[in-house]
């Protein structure tokens, strides 16, 4: 560990890293730790119909082998979940998916509990197991009885399973008119299947927490986790005690990508640390964090009626999101996709159904744009197919069809200042001088796409922070974001600093306590940067208050007029706390908080206030595609992201372009994979395959669009991904002139279309 | 250090300068014996041999500890992130990372200094190919694969310079 200077601007994030001065969470175990391994259900579905656990239990330093019930002798609600309490901490007498935990065992040491957890023998009367898609919409047998809506959140308030088909636990609507009607009249109407697998977030960083409960009755939890507050939330809940008993703490994060969110293994170590009296933690190897949550996989459906210049006339989409055995994210995630499921375009009818259903694959929980690349896939290609077979080529196809500033979008909210043309055409300028590549062999074939997408902002969410002007007029904030790579740490200090009119060594961020942070909702949905930033501000003004009515007290020449900021009078706020309270000054405190306003939908899914911000970002991939391998390369990937504007606009670029690079390997070389029985075939990195160096692409060029009329940071963390797919397909079909409609695009599946086609023009 | 069973072994080699020993399982990885030792820059992630996270030197080379048995390291001289501080090869490429941005979450980046560092061996200036070819062992989720490319290739090109003068 060392301490070199720290430069003191946007470098500091990276230069911190690189000299090995960041510790997570497993750097700083507390001492006497014991940990629990989980005994993983060996069948996808099933009751359990025995646990033998005595050899276990006699294995020297097993501290305990807790099933269920044993778990529920310290805790009043033992099922959790963000949409529905629908999840078990561990199985509760019924596995649903493979994988799933059923027993935990504790011992002194790790090792010792992996040893004793072989030891723990568990039967089973199966169940029918249901994977595909389709199976799972159609399955006649309700995975779930009962379930209860959680409503911890404003929009998931009154989320319903569908009554004749308990498996749907959320169907979303958006429609404006007949899709029907306009197409039966229209001169082109097209319609085409859409899928996408699961795949794992695999953050490096493997999944980890640990509870040390306190003589008082009080505990503490460390986790890797995105959402501290939230989680102390649901702890209390769980576990019936005060929120002030539990302290959730954090460091900074190896990875987060929308994997390390909710109560997951939380609930297991606080239960188990209260069985037995001493710390317990957690720690997953690579290979069993792939039964932590999935990306879903989707299936979609997506017909458009067009005239003859390609306009869009109606669309209609459906899209069955597979959410594996528990619900986790999946309400707000096949709502929140339905929304944008017929892409950011003016269209005057759409007619979106989404729906979410439960199935026996691991559950299924966000990675990187939250369902967003899934529904992008379906409709950037589909466009593309359109633009085909009308022979209008797919930049024009989008510019008659693109929305603009201060569009309404089809769920009746405004775009506002988010402008999909003006990204789009950005785009295209930066294309211009950046020709495709001319293959080395002639064999080979070279191609272009681009896709542009929209999102909108994580649901309404509350960010609170507290900002300290110390008694020198530096100043401390306290604020819930979690550092995970994105630079937000840096990003919240910039943000106080220009507030404040100090410098960045002025300013120190402090975040990973709820004892002393207050409340955020979370690091996920690219929410923090906009709404810390709204939080922050309200802070600075409390403080401007403050600083206003200690000069009231003054003489009349030393008050601040209402038009000037006290944080920029000469001599700085600091001469009147010095006034006030003697040479050595005092603390001030401010407090700021912000949640977007929200209105819910109506029946037909519309709402004039939806999302606070919406965020668009434009791809564009230039492939080599080898016709005889079926190997497609991507040569350049660029992405052109709407991002308000940037605080530190390096750091935005390095995100877009990671983003990209990272949706690039979940598009061409990620999937997971079960077998009939439901049983996952590929945990772990030797068979689930990421992007290492050489897959990724020969250039990469992230830029963003600011907007100088509205200062406001939309959100960058997903932008990225948005488009990535669909860009690669449409870059194929330049290159090879075939349709890839099914992710991960894989050589096979690149190769049989291409022969497929062969075969069609020798007929 | 907890007492030694008798399925365990006395391993003694030489961590960043200072002889150390140290009790190990016969099936213990070099990687947890690090961490035991307090070397955070050593991080175990895929435990596979693919991720290089786990990287460090042992006599000079780099190899993936976590596929490294602790009992081969005996009598050997393993070097960490933190053993190299001084190296000026080691700042330098450090310093290209911090001008590039070529870290975001940070898990991976001692695992990729600690393997970029061979490139140095030969002096020479490298290609983004050949950057990438050596440096594919290492996985970065964030992707920070072409800030990192660009951030070994300056530190090549500067310590080249360096040595010519």
């Amino acid at each position: 560990m060392r301490s070199e200077t720290l430069p003191q601007d946007w470098t500091s994030h990276a230069w911190q890293r690189a000299i090995g001065n960041v510790r997570y969470t497993d750097d700083d175990i507390p001492q006497g730790m014991t940990y629990v391994v989980l005994v993983r259900s060996t069948i996808a579905h099933g009751e359990i119909t025995s646990i033998d656990r005595d050899q276990a239990r006699a294995v020297p330093g097993v501290l305990g082998v807790f099933t269920f019930d044993d778990l529920m002798t310290v805790t009043r609600e033992g099922y959790h979940g963000t949409g529905y309490r629908d999840q078990p901490m561990i199985a509760d007498g019924i596995v649903r998916h493979y994988g799933e935990p059923v027993v935990a065992v504790v011992a002194t040491e790790q090792r010792i509990a992996q040893e004793a957890a072989q030891l723990v023998n568990i039967e089973y009367r199966p169940l029918p197991v249901v994977i595909a898609d389709h199976a799972a919409l159609t399955n006649p047998h309700a995975l779930h009885q009962d379930i209860e809506p959680s409503a911890d959140f404003i929009d998931l308030k009154g989320i319903t399973p569908l009554a004749e088909n308990p498996n749907v636990y959320v169907r979303s609507i958006l429609r404006t008119g007949d899709f029907d009607e306009v197409a039966k009249d229209a001169p082109h109407v097209f319609e085409h299947h859409f899928s996408t697998a699961s795949a794992s977030a695999s953050p490096l960083e493997t999944v980890s927490s640990y509870a040390m409960p306190n003589r008082d009755g009080s505990i503490e939890i460390l986790s890797q986790t995105q959402m501290p507050s939230y989680v102390r939330v649901q702890l209390a809940r769980m576990f019936g005690m005060s929120e002030s008993r539990i302290r959730v703490r954090h460091v900074a994060l190896g990875g987060g990508f929308g994997f390390k969110i909710y109560a997951r293994t939380e609930p297991i170590v606080v239960a188990c640390a209260l069985l037995i009296g001493r710390p317990v933690g957690i720690k997953f190897s690579m290979e069993e964090q792939f039964y932590l949550p999935h990306r879903r996989g989707t299936t979609s459906t997506i017909a458009s009626a067009v005239d003859d210049e390609g306009n869009i006339l109606a669309r209609r989409c459906f899209i069955i999101w597979n959410g594996g055995a528990y619900a986790d994210v999946g309400p707000r995630m096949v709502k929140k996709g339905g929304n944008v499921a017929a892409g950011p375009y003016n269209i005057p009818v759409v007619d979106i159904e989404s729906v979410g259903v439960y199935s026996n694959r691991i559950p299924g929980g966000a990675i990187r744009g939250f369902g967003i690349p899934q529904i992008v896939w379906a409709y950037e290609t589909h466009g593309d197919m359109i633009a085909s077979s009308l022979g209008i080529d797919p930049v024009t196809f989008r510019r008659r069809n693109l929305m603009k500033r201060n569009a309404i979008h089809h769920t009746g909210t405004p775009l506002g200042p988010c402008d999909p043309s003006l990204v789009f055409e950005r785009m295209i300028k930066e294309l211009e001088s950046r020709p495709l590549v001319e293959p080395d062999s002639p064999e080979l074939k070279a191609g272009r796409g681009v896709a542009i997408a929209l999102k909108a902002a994580m649901g309404p969410t509350t960010s609170t922070v507290k900002l300290t002007l110390n008694p020198d007029g530096s100043a401390t904030v306290h604020c819930g974001t979690v550092e995970m790579g994105q630079g937000s740490d840096i990003t919240m200090a910039q943000i106080v600093a220009d507030e404040l009119n100090l410098s960045l060594d002025e300013v120190k961020v402090v975040s990973g306590d709820t004892d002393s942070v207050p409340w955020d909702a979370m690091t996920a949905g690219s929410r923090s940067t906009n709404h810390m930033e709204k939080a922050i501000s309200r802070a600075a003004d409390d403080l401007r208050t403050q600083i206003r009515s200690l000069s009231d007290s003054m003489d009349t020449e030393d008050r601040i007029a209402d038009d000037v900021d006290p944080f920029k009078v000469k001599g700085g706020a600091i001469e009147y706390l010095r006034a006030k309270f003697g040479p050595m000054g005092a603390t001030l405190t401010g407090v700021g908080a912000f949640i977007p306003d929200y209105i819910p939908p109506d029946s037909d899914g519309r709402s004039e206030r939806i999302t606070e911000f919406w965020m668009c970002a434009a791809t564009a991939v230039d492939v080599i595609v080898d016709p005889l391998t079926g190997v497609v390369r991507i040569d350049q990937l660029m992405t052109i992201s709407d991002v308000g504007k940037a605080i530190h606009p390096e750091l935005v670029r390095t995100q877009l372009s990671g983003a990209s690079i990272m949706m690039a390997s979940i598009s061409m070389s990620e999937e997971i994979k079960y077998d009939d029985d439901g049983q996952l075939l590929n945990p772990g990195l030797a068979l689930y395959r990421i992007f290492g160096f050489e897959d990724s692409p020969r250039a990469v060029y992230a830029d963003m669009v600011l907007d100088k009329r509205d200062q406001v940071p939309r959100g960058v963390g997903e932008s990225g991904t948005f488009g990535v797919a669909p860009a690669i397909a449409s870059a194929i079909h330049d290159a090879v002139g075939v349709w890839m409609t099914d992710l991960p695009i894989k050589p096979e599946n690149v190769l049989r279309a291409i022969e497929e086609a062969a075969d069609e023009r020798a007929q | 250090m907890s007492e030694p069973s008798s399925s365990q072994e006395l391993v003694r080699f030489v961590l960043n300068g200072q002889p150390v020993e140290v009790f190990v399982t016969i099936d213990e990885p070099l990687s947890q014996t690090l961490r035991r030792l307090g070397e955070t820059t050593v991080r175990e992630s895929c435990a596979v041999g693919l991720c290089g996270c786990c990287t460090a030197l042992v006599d000079g080379t780099s190899v993936s500890t976590c596929l490294y048995w602790a009992v081969m390291a005996d009598g050997t001289q393993v070097d960490t992130l933190d053993g190299l501080a001084s190296d000026e090869r080691v700042t330098g490429l450090q310093t290209s990372i911090a001008e590039h941005g070529a870290a975001q979450c940070g898990y991976c980046t001692p695992g990729m200094v600690m393997t970029a560092l061979e490139l140095f061996d030969d002096g020479g200036p490298r290609s983004s190919e050949e950057i990438g070819a050596h440096m594919n062992g290492n996985l970065c989720r964030c992707a920070c694969y072409p800030e990192m490319t660009c951030a070994i290739k300056d530190a090549l090109t500067q310590a080249h310079e360096r040595s010519g003068r």
